[in-house]
């Protein structure tokens, strides 16, 4: 089944998420689509399922316009989609989810239970799979997960397939298997979206390679043509580098030092494995790397979020590891955190307030008869200003502000304490060039008086642009930390940790 | 797929601007709809249950007016001696102004003293329950907390015989720590086990209700001689002091009312101006981002509900030593759960609270005229009140009906969805 | 409802923490043992307990406490044999191992049937009525308690994880026995003697709403909606079904009008409620408080306004009694279980209904995914609304019949006060049920018994250290200790409560 995608618009207010995106899969195809976090694969993957309504742009399906308004249709014209998050119900078993939607009664209203393991009996023994029907999911490894994922997709006799970043949550093992499944599909005919930032894989497995930059086709190619170091390239080059006007660092003493830092996520499982950095006064380390790769669960573990499992953070020389989140801010540390919504901001507060979130107890905000709330929203009216948050007034809800001046926001209240380190995650991510420049500003001009500063992002401009050193993270490991004048290519490749692959090998 | 357009808004006329101001939801817009839906469904009830009007509603097509007349003036002269009931009655009040004798003033001043005297306790067990959804926390159970206050207030209220002016802070000291404690309880296994509050304090008063007989049965507890589930009667000392005995001691409006207007000005500071008010707000509107900002869930989810539980000890307490003076096993009437009604009609305001609790016991009082005069169950103002409630607690369907806009802004207060 | 992470569950393990639990167990059975042995066995053993069984003269089977009742024996001792022998071998009986609730069922009728003669052998008096037993207190309980503690010492030693609940359960019931045993102690007779059988029955009409009320939230909770107004809906139902029934005469088909209206009642109230949680995207919890109190203020205003003052209302409908054939004469179990009144028959075919719709069907399939993952439900074609509409207001048809079950089924005059807040008890048992029909029906039955049984210790008050008040918090306290996770752990389904909005 061949399918094509022809000139996909889709925009999020000002963002635009996809422009004009034209994509043909033939059939019997492995079709990669490759690109940065954020660049818009999976938005356009999302509006070819259904599940969102393109702006402008039509679907079409062996040269026939299709009208795709739910993801019944997506299913009915033989699209699967294996999501990045699975839809799977957790509780229930392999068989159950299978037939989930289209189950099998017999008799009437009785669930056909035999039917349904038989069917994924052929399925897993037709494409070489290997899945136990009566497996309650959440029980089994992610890998499993995902073949039972794609069994779903099979079983409503799905032609194309799209796989989005299948490969973030598995095993290298997994994915080894998982590119086996793949190419074995591809022999018996059916077409197959790879969704992907993983550079070896992406060679590994496809026929046609499209790079997607900034919700645009950046261009097309294949594995024949193309190497990890071009394909880094045109991922990650952008027609607008960043600029930021600043002077050379003059780094002081080591204020933020992190000895062997070991950190479990939320599963369990083990993802700052033995990081260790050094900060110093007056630099900016920026920690690179495609995300989920430990710099959430490592920022976390820095602020106090979360306790690490073993190893020693030290802010000015004392030992913080095992201080509150309070503490940790006491002791001179700002945090400007990764989800702002959520993590760093009240959006239902007025902006007054959100600028003394974490000084609630400052002599300055609080005396003996409860909150001064006229300094408060002095505190708001001076740093408003400062910062320039454009808002009515000091008393609007933060919710209702864009994203860049909910990020100044928060970064004018860390930067109203007195801080030894400032930590700051994702700090410009979603925002406005001008926003983008402001931030990058204040961040610069703390690190000249003298404080260490932390920058974790995902945007290779914005460490190169920041940074007087730069950590590379990959797998929870630091796989190196360089000067910012390293070429594209090579961060390219340590960020899909290329580099440290083709030094195993 | 064709391509959509973005519409361009077109420029509102000054008359169509003016519509739609009115049409932005707001609390008062909302409270006057409620009320009338409140009082069309009171009428609808009061014609089904009337015999008569239903036999009249039978000949409608031959005599339309005179049925509608007899029926609206049923449900005029129940609504009447509802309100004359519960604020002021003019015939009384006309009395007063011919012959301003201290017996008639106290006719007069009778049903508001009544009404303030019910709505004491219930203000500040509302209050209780709003600290609780200040902090996204459902104390259920408030029920428990006010038995349990009230239980220990008794205690200190027999036994002790001191002066007033210990003795009454003292009872309210005790059971403000009584009600922080069992809620309190609550609160730590909140925090520490994940065990939903509304699960445990609806349990912890389950709990309190079944061992209230057994407390009241105890020797020391029980009235002398009796075996009526009746506890001895608190002493002069520990009694709320009658504001108005001086004009006549069937006035029975107490020192409660002081007392919980002076907790209305307390909660309100508590949430305006306190940090441990603005932390528990913070914590309920984002326990995500309260943790970021170094605050202490655990300890901020406690503190939440200790102090609810201890603001509902103390309504318990205002209600034995102002009204009841002793126990018995159905002590405190539905306290409790009207809390929550309150607390959620007052929109968490504590003037707001206050209002919906006059209200409340308006209702309470002129219902028991009403009852009396036009022979009405007195019920018919405990409808109203939940039906009040309803439309202004979940204001969804009120402007979805009458297109007000934003009522997603003015639906109460968020506490946690499910049980996790 | 724990905040812990999800943690990878691994076959080992779940092995750990079943041999951990497999040793909690057993410490708790040797806990309880010591305490029959240490305070109950203190007892002097001047003192005796006479345990009734209020075997009905006419219902026994005289034939069966004759050699006769061999042959039931025998067929007994088969049939526990199928039941029990296939578990402790289950590779060599192949299929076997597949069938295990059928074998339990099986093994459950062989200990009935034995039970059956053995029972009469003990004595049957003239009149064919169970004689009566009386045991001294004392050796009583210390066996008891001996037999506890050697079995919880097993446990300990050979961890099995299999069999620990059993044994808990066991352990359980015989330490209310020896605690019954105890409390009914007299020194001289005549004293009140011990009627376990009208306890046991008791407690199977008592628990006919708890159950309903408790499958009526759990419909709801495993399509997502928290349904916190299964008080009002009980109130709407009693209401309604007293009414009806009155209205009706009482008459057969009046009482079954009644039913039906009152399950009615409860589905409008359940109405109200979806159309919030789904429409609106209300909040659940607050939604409910507000529809119960709603149902309270008209129970009152109809019970002032209209059945205090008309003379139809007077009356008390009950439904009738049916006692089973042949089954209903099986001693203790019999009367219990087969000779109720009906509506306990109709609860618990409910109950089956409800375990069989929920987990065996298409609809339920989808109403549970709906109510742990709508999003990907509705990636499969589910309707997340549809299937959270029917679920909720079949629900509240459920809880509706929950409430005739307080006058229809019971006998009582309708008041308002009569659901005193067990709308709210029904929605803890639904959590200590896991959100189970069957777990619920076992979970109210504890509550059930709780309460009968504070009604039959009244007589004894005299002898008991503890009030019989305690005895009625029991099972609140027992909920709190459950819902905090201190018992295994409880999880609910996962997007209950959560509105569902669509991209």
């Amino acid at each position: 089944m061949k399918l094509e995608l022809r000139g996909i618009t889709k925009r999020f207010g000002d963002l635009v998420a996809n422009n004009n995106i034209n994509l043909v899969v033939e059939p019997g195809q492995i079709h990669c689509l490759l690109g940065e976090n954020g660049a818009g694969k999976s938005t356009l993957m999302n509006v070819l399922y259904g599940l969102l309504t393109p702006d402008s742009g039509e679907i079409l399906i062996n040269d026939e316009p299709i009208t795709i308004s739910d993801p019944k249709d997506a299913v009915a014209h033989g699209i699967g989609m294996v999501h990045q998050h699975f839809m799977l119900i957790p509780v229930f078993t392999a068989a159950e989810n299978v037939i989930l939607g289209s189950e099998p009664v017999r008799p009437w209203p009785l669930l056909d239970h035999r039917a349904a393991k038989k069917t994924v009996g052929e399925l897993s023994e037709r494409y070489g799979f290997d899945v136990d029907a009566d497996a309650v999911i959440e029980d089994l490894p992610i890998g499993a997960q995902q073949r039972v994922e794609i069994l779903k997709a099979l079983s409503h006799e799905a032609e194309i397939l799209v796989l989005d970043e299948p490969t973030a949550v598995l095993t290298p093992q997994e994915t080894d298997a998982l590119i086996e499944v793949l190419q074995e599909l591809k022999a018996q005919g059916k077409s197959i979206i790879f969704i992907s930032h993983k550079l070896r894989e992406v060679l590994a497995l496809a026929d046609v390679i499209t790079v997607i930059r900034l919700g645009e086709v950046v261009g097309s190619t294949t594995p024949a043509q193309a190497t990890t170091t071009s394909l880094a390239s045109m991922m990650v080059g952008r027609d607008v580098n960043l600029v930021v006007d600043k002077a050379p660092a003059k780094p002081g003493e080591v204020v933020l030092k992190v000895d062997d830092l070991f950190v479990e996520d939320d599963r369990g499982l083990t993802t700052v494995k033995g990081v260790s950095l050094e900060v110093r006064a007056g630099e900016v380390l920026a920690i690179a790397g495609v995300q989920g790769n430990g710099q959430t669960e490592l920022i976390e573990a820095l602020t106090g979020m979360r306790r690490a499992t073993s190893g020693r953070v030290a802010v000015g020389g004392v030992d913080t590891t095992k201080r509150s989140v309070r503490g940790i801010l006491d002791a001179g540390v700002g945090h400007v955190p990764e989800d702002r919504q959520e993590h760093g901001l009240i959006p239902s507060f007025s902006i007054a307030d959100n600028l003394v979130l974490d000084q609630i107890d400052d002599p300055k905000f609080a005396g003996r008869f409860g909150r001064k709330l006229k300094a408060i929203r002095e505190n708001g009216e001076h740093l408003r200003t400062q910062f320039d948050v454009r808002s009515p007034s000091v008393d609007t809800p933060v919710g209702s502000l864009s994203g860049g001046n909910q990020q100044k926001v928060v970064m004018a209240r860390e930067l109203s304490r007195d801080l030894k380190v400032l930590i700051c995650a994702q700090p410009t991510r979603g925002l406005d060039v001008g926003s983008i420049e402001f931030m990058h500003r204040q961040i610069i001009e703390n690190r000249d008086r003298g404080v260490a500063v932390v920058v974790v992002s995902s945007e290779l401009d914005e460490v190169i642009a920041l940074g007087d050193r730069v950590a590379v993270m990959y797998d929870g490991v630091i796989q190196g930390i360089v000067d910012p004048s390293t070429s594209r290519e090579e961060f390219g490749m340590m960020m899909a940790g290329a580099r440290s692959e083709e030094e195993m090998a | 797929m064709t391509a959509v357009t973005a519409q361009r808004p077109r420029q509102p006329s000054r008359f169509m601007a003016i519509i739609s101001k009115a049409r932005e939801a707001n609390i008062v817009v909302l409270s006057v709809i409620s009320l009338l839906i409140a009082g069309a469904f009171g009428a609808v009830l009061i014609i089904l249950t009337t015999p008569s009007l239903l036999t009249s509603w039978e000949s409608f097509f031959s005599h339309p007016g005179a049925t509608i007349a007899s029926s609206a003036k049923l449900v005029w002269w129940a609504y009447e001696s509802l309100f004359q009931g519960a604020v002021v009655s003019f015939h009384d009040l006309s009395t007063w102004i011919g012959n301003p004798t201290k017996a008639n003033l106290a006719t007069v001043l009778g049903p508001l003293s009544s009404t303030l005297t019910y709505a004491s306790p219930l203000i500040v067990a509302g209050l209780g329950l709003s600290v609780g959804f200040r902090g996204s926390l459902f104390d259920i159970g408030g029920q428990g907390q006010v038995i349990a206050g009230a239980g220990a207030a008794l205690i200190v209220g027999f036994s002790l015989h001191t002066s007033p002016l210990l003795q009454v802070p003292l009872e309210m000291v005790v059971a403000m720590l009584v009600g922080a404690l069992l809620a309190g309880a609550c609160g730590a296994l909140k925090a520490y086990t994940g065990a939903h509050e509304v699960i445990t304090t609806m349990m912890s008063s389950r709990i309190i209700l079944a061992l209230l007989p057994w407390f009241l049965g105890l020797g020391f507890i029980a009235r002398a001689g009796f075996h009526d589930g009746a506890s001895k009667t608190v002493n002069p000392e520990g009694q709320l002091p009658l504001l108005l005995g001086h004009i006549s001691p069937s006035l029975t409006l107490n020192l409660g009312f002081p007392i919980a207007i002076a907790t209305v000005f307390l909660v309100q500071w508590f949430f305006n101006r306190s940090k441990t008010g603005f932390r528990i707000f913070m914590v309920g509107q984002s326990r995500e981002a309260a943790r970021t900002a170094g605050i202490n869930i655990k300890q901020v989810t406690i503190l939440t509900l200790a102090l609810a539980g201890a603001l509902l000890g103390m309504a318990g307490m205002l209600e034995l030593t102002g009204i009841e003076q002793f126990m018995s096993t159905n002590f405190g009437g539905s306290y409790g759960i009207d809390a929550i009604a309150v607390a959620l009609v007052g929109r968490n305001k504590p003037w707001g609270v206050f209002a919906a609790a006059v209200f409340f016991g308006m209702m309470q009082q002129g219902g028991q005229i009403m009852e009396a005069t036009t022979g009405i169950s007195q019920s018919l103002a405990i409808v109203i009140q939940a039906v009040v409630a309803f439309c202004i607690a979940t204001p969804f369907f009120v402007c979805d009906i009458f297109k007000l806009r934003g009522g997603e802004r003015l639906a109460a207060l968020e506490t946690s969805a499910g049980w996790a | 409802m724990s905040m812990v992470a999800p943690e990878i569950i691994t076959a080992s393990n779940l092995r750990i923490t079943s041999k951990a639990r497999a040793l909690g167990y057993g410490i708790t059975l040797v806990l309880f043992g010591l305490f029959e042995v240490l305070a109950f066995g203190r007892t002097s053993t001047a003192l005796h307990t006479t345990i009734q069984f209020a075997y009905d003269s006419a219902m026994v089977v005289p034939e069966l406490s004759s050699l006769v009742g061999v042959v039931v024996l025998i067929v007994g001792l088969g049939l526990v044999a199928l039941g029990v022998g296939p578990r402790f071998a289950p590779e060599r009986f192949g299929g076997w191992a597949r069938w295990s609730k059928l074998q339990l069922f099986i093994g459950g009728v062989g200990v009935l049937l034995m039970l059956w003669p053995i029972s009469l052998w003990m004595g049957v008096n003239q009149d064919g009525q169970l004689r009566d037993w009386t045991v001294d207190v004392a050796y009583f309980c210390i066996t008891l308690g001996v037999v506890s503690i050697a079995a919880g010492a097993v446990l300990i030693w050979r961890r099995f994880d299999r069999a620990a609940p059993i044994l808990l359960y066991c352990g359980i019931v015989v330490f209310i026995l020896a605690f019954l045993v105890w409390a009914a102690r007299y020194a001289v007779a005549p004293a009140p003697p011990l009627t376990l059988t009208g306890v046991l029955w008791g407690m199977m009409l008592f628990s006919t709403f708890l159950i309903l009320g408790a499958v009526s939230g759990t419909i709801g909770e495993r399509s997502g909606v928290v349904n916190i107004a299964i008080e009002g809906q009980f109130i709407a139902g009693a209401m309604v079904g007293f009414m009806v029934a009155d209205v009706m005469h009482n008459t057969g088909v009046g009482q079954i009008v009644a039913l039906v209206t009152a399950a009615i009642s409860g589905a409008v109230f359940a109405t109200i409620l979806s159309v919030m949680a789904n429409r609106y995207r209300a909040n659940q919890i607050i939604v409910g408080v507000l529809l119960v109190s709603f149902a309270t203020a008209i129970a009152q205003f109809i019970q002032g306004q209209v059945l205090t003052t008309d003379a139809v209302y007077q009356n008390t409908p009950v439904l009738p009694v049916w006692a089973l054939p042949v089954v209903s004469r099986i001693p203790v179990i019999g009367p219990v279980l087969f000779d109720q009144n009906c509506f306990v028959y109709l609860t618990i075919a409910l109950v089956v209904l409800w375990h069989f719709l929920l987990f065996k069907t298409r609809w339920g399939l989808r109403v549970r995914s709906v109510g742990e993952k709508p999003v990907a439900s509705e990636t499969v074609g589910v309707s997340v609304f549809g299937a959270r509409y029917q679920a909720v207001i079949l629900a509240g048809l459920v809880a509706g019949l929950g409430g005739a079950a307080f006058t229809v089924a019971a006998g009582n005059q309708f008041t308002w006060e009569l659901t005193s807040g067990y709308g709210y008890v029904a929605l803890a048992i639904m959590i200590l049920g896991r959100w189970r029909p069957y777990g619920a029906m076992a979970a109210a039955l504890m509550f059930g018994f709780t309460d009968s049984l504070s009604g039959a210790l009244g007589v004894f008050s005299q002898q008991i250290v503890i009030p019989d008040a305690f005895i009625s918090a029991l099972p609140y306290m027992v909920t709190i200790v459950v819902v905090s996770g201190l018992v295994g752990k409880i999880r609910p389904p996962a997007a209950d409560g959560v509105p569902f909005v669509r991209r």
